[in-house]
């Protein structure tokens, strides 16, 4: 039992709506996002939403492929373009060129923290490998993100792909029913791992460069990560000599847990200990089932057979329902029921609303529209969302003038050359046909 | 410059250099009380993994997620999910139903940095032992709850219980994964006749593994800003929450376009072809959505003709044309190996100037053990546990050149440490702990 206001206290300290008027986290952190998509990039994303400043370098004339990748282009800007990178400052300056790769490396030397997503070895052979950077900056921490990692006997010169990564991992394999193939996850699950796994691991490397003063070279691989992340699959073949299946949405380790269909909907019914099972046994009208010497135990109710009788009798209890009853009995008698949510009820959830989970963005360059919030809620130094992605090169000025102290005439010289560059005229590039300047920065 | 990239960072970072070097975390002292739920112990085991020397605090019957284990299968009567992630953790028994046991977690709060706990929300509060209360004794203490609902919103006082599928039901994520009901007229609902056609989990804890990289992502930034502004905070993790970060731009699209993500079994929701289809070995996954990819698979295939009547990309994306695009593909792919495949596309993409034919294996967990990689790379391998012997199992995934991770045990028993710990950080010896034991309170 939670004592009386306790609900009230948490929710003021996490307000939502105070966000603003507290300090952020990584103030003073400057980060370079020199990736594509989402495994390199989103890592930087989520040190930006915590304060970082992170200035996103992308090659002029195309840029990050998430600007290209649609699926539609509200105010010239790709979806994932508004939906995924946040807070940063964006730089056409292409670093593949010996001019761009010395105004990289001035910029580097500014930096804190470096990451990027591109095939091992290619920033090595652009000379702006860490092997070239670290006499630039001994402080640095350079994150780079990959596929298979960046040595090794294999696939380390393919580029990293979600749906490669899900596969090689073992992640599609235990995925899915046993009477289908193996399944891929309905989102870039295996780049969403790898970038929040990077962005902690680069936490961690701050740490130890406040101790130390020492920066250094972080590898990524989002197939480990992912290899990491598949729980007991490893210490089960290990243990039985057998190898874990496709077991469909019943969990074998933890029993019941499933998806049950119900009338309008489908609910996520779990019962993770022995006092949440007898609750749920009482919802279903059979307190008996949590006396039975087959069901007591989480181990009992895990056998095979137990398990499937227990299954059967929950999916014909539940096949009634309604989604509403379900979640309302899980609340009464404390089990997990859960609804499964698509985006039209997470837009419409009041308690996401409340969470600050779903926010209503108001963006300086496109105006209204919704996002996930920060999901790490901290009461002191909250993330927040200030801009998404601007049109290519709109901050190089801000950047190349401001930080680098570029002058008109070198910016004039190397744009000439077309190594300092802005947007073509392609959605996702440029800035919405009604754009008055607004979210440029000098 | 004469050493391959891969030769130099290899030298530098491969894991046998682990214990030679110093560890990012270790003037951290984490305090894991997790009950029941794998996010606060993955939590836990990202910080070990790195140095924090973590407290496990368990029930003296221990953790129930000590019994989240498949088929009810016990290894030294510890479930296999908890052996995976008691690592590097000192494992104390304490009651923090008995009042005496508080007063005990109290005085190892007042010495800790942080603080992990799973509980339903204002559990620790009305015992004494939230934020609120131990925050006054220990000002820096940085507390981190994790709750499938979060500690305020009107969903937080639901009752329920932490559970890994409703994290991910809730997270938008199950309902995009998995095979649509056939287009013949058949809807979703219990009375649809095919249980392997509906919303589909992710094999793994992937809700739980998300909650735990964000929990840990937030402890560590407050670790950072307690450095900048001398305070600790309370840190609030939903893993739903953590994990819909993975469904990003599913919101947007809903709102924006009208467009629901929708499950698509092995297909994407916007670009074709991007997808996992048989081989005569296995799966694979293909990918050629651009120019001139696309129409040299087209051509590959013998089907030439269909990258002109599909030419754009929108125009592949309806279901029904990616079922009849596949249905061509595989026709093609079923007669060939998985090696055939590749040698294959690589042949074609040394003649393409842009875009490539992608191909990556879908593989089985045994593949994954089997692939010389992943030894080599210190991914996965076999650990001998002091305590539990042999175990095949995943090392960290994160290689780093100055403070890398390391596994230094798996797992402990129940209070296995509790004469180290109590004696270290509160100088009681055996006759105390005898006395505590006798009590109940260890």
């Amino acid at each position: 039992m939670a004592s009386p206001g306790y609900g009230e206290w948490a929710r003021q300290i996490f307000d939502p709506a105070g966000v603003f008027a507290k300090p952020e986290a990584l103030r003073g952190l400057r980060v370079i996002d020199l990736g594509t998509l989402f495994l390199g990039p989103t890592a930087t994303t989520y040190l930006a939403e915590y304060g970082a400043e992170v200035i996103k370098v992308e090659i002029p004339g195309g840029g990050d492929t998430v600007r290209a990748l649609g699926p539609s282009y509200p105010w010239n800007m790709s979806l994932f373009g508004l939906a995924e990178p946040k807070n940063k400052y964006f730089v056409g300056l292409d670093v593949r060129t010996p001019r761009g790769a010395e105004v990289f490396k001035r910029l580097v030397a500014r930096s804190d923290v470096l990451v990027e997503n591109f095939r091992a070895g290619t920033l090595d052979r652009w000379s702006i490998g860490y092997r070239q950077l670290r006499p630039v900056n001994p402080r640095l921490i350079y994150s780079a993100h990959s596929g298979f990692g960046q040595w090794g006997s294999y696939g380390i010169d393919r580029p990293s792909y979600d749906a490669i990564a899900q596969g090689e991992g073992g992640m599609a394999a235990i995925t899915g029913f046993p009477t289908r193939p193996p399944l891929k996850a309905g989102g870039y699950l295996g780049d969403y791992l790898g970038a929040i796994a990077g962005a902690a691991t680069i936490l961690a490397a701050l740490h130890h460069r406040a101790r130390t003063g020492e920066g250094q070279m972080i590898e990524i691989a989002q197939v480990e990560a992912l290899i990491r992340a598949l729980d007991w699959t490893w210490v089960y073949h290990g243990l039985t000599g057998r190898h874990r299946e496709r077991y469909g949405n019943a969990d074998p380790a933890i029993v019941p847990s499933d998806v049950v269909a119900c009338a309008g909907g489908f609910v996520a019914v779990s019962a993770p200990t022995d006092a949440a099972f007898a609750g749920l046994a009482r919802a279903m009208g059979r307190p008996e089932l949590a006396e039975d010497l087959r069901y007591r135990t989480q181990l009992g109710r895990a056998e095979s057979a137990s398990r499937d009788a227990l299954l059967a009798e929950l999916r014909a209890w539940a096949k009634d329902k309604s989604v509403a009853d379900l979640v309302a009995l899980g609340d009464r008698h404390g089990f997990a029921a859960a609804k499964v949510m698509s985006a039209r009820d997470h837009c419409e959830d009041p308690h996401l609303a409340a969470r600050g989970a779903l926010v209503r963005h108001d963006d300086p360059l496109y105006g209204r529209f919704p996002l996930f919030g920060s999901p790490a809620k901290l009461s002191a130094t909250p993330g927040r969302v200030k801009w998404v992605m601007k049109p290519l090169g709109l901050d190089n000025d801000f950047v190349l003038r401001g930080l680098l102290g570029l002058t008109t005439a070198e910016l004039a010289a190397l744009e000439g050359e077309g190594i300092v560059g802005r947007w073509s005229d392609r959605p996702g590039q440029k800035p919405p046909d009604d754009w008055q300047g607004e979210g440029k920065t000098l | 410059m004469d050493e391959s990239w891969g030769e130099w960072i290899r030298a530098r970072d491969h894991p046998s250099q682990s214990f030679a070097k110093p560890e990012a975390l270790d003037d951290l002292l984490v305090l894991d009380c997790s009950r029941a739920s794998m996010a606060g112990l993955g939590a836990s085991s990202f910080l070990a993994e790195l140095g924090a020397e973590v407290i496990r605090v368990e029930p003296p019957g221990g953790d129930p997620a000590r019994r989240f284990t498949p088929f009810g299968l016990l290894h030294e009567d510890t479930g296999l999910g908890y052996l995976v992630e008691g690592r590097n953790k000192l494992h104390i028994t304490l009651s923090l139903e008995s009042e005496e046991g508080r007063e005990v977690l109290r005085r190892l709060a007042r010495r800790a940095d942080v603080l992990i706990e799973t509980f339903l929300p204002g559990e620790m509060d009305a015992w004494g032992l939230g934020y609120r209360q131990l925050s006054a004794d220990n000002p820096r203490l940085i507390y981190c709850a994790l709750y499938t609902y979060g500690q305020f919103g009107p969903r937080a006082a639901s009752g329920q219980p932490n559970a890994d599928i409703a994290d991910q039901a809730l997270s938008g994520v199950t309902f995009a994964t998995g095979f649509p009901p056939e287009s013949r007229g058949a809807g979703d609902g219990p009375e649809f006749a095919d249980p392997s056609a509906v919303p589909t989990r992710e094999g793994n804890w992937h809700g739980w593994t998300l909650g735990a990289l964000w929990g840990a992502f937030g402890i560590l930034a407050a670790i950072l800003a307690r450095r900048a502004y001398g305070m600790g905070q309370f840190v609030d993790v939903s893993p739903a929450e953590a994990l819909l970060r993975s469904a990003d731009g599913s919101a947007l699209w809903w709102e924006m376009d009208g467009v629901l993500r929708q499950r698509s079994g092995n297909y994407d929701g916007a670009i074709f072809p991007y997808l996992y289809v048989r081989c005569r070995d296995g799966y694979l996954l293909l990918a050629a959505v651009l120019e001139p990819a696309w129409s040299a698979l087209c051509r590959m295939i013998g089907r030439p003709e269909l990258s002109e009547r599909y030419r754009a990309i929108p125009s592949r994306r309806p279901l029904e044309v990616q079922r009849a695009l596949h249905r061509e593909i595989e026709a093609w792919t079923v007669a060939l190996t998985f090696d055939e495949i590749l040698a294959r596309f690589e042949d074609a993409n040394r003649s393409l100037q842009n875009g490539t034919l992608v191909a990556g294996r879908v593989v089985e967990p045994r593949d994954v053990i089997q692939n010389e990689h992943y030894r080599e790379r210190g991914t996965l391998g076999v650990f001998s546990d002091p305590t539990y012997g042999d175990l095949l199992i995943q090392f960290p995934f994160q290689k780093m050149t100055s403070s890398p991770p390391r596994l230094k045990w798996a797992c402990r028993k129940v209070g296995q440490d509790n004469g180290h710990v109590f004696a270290k950080y509160l100088g009681y010896g055996k006759q105390k702990l005898t006395d505590l034991r006798r009590r109940g309170v260890v």
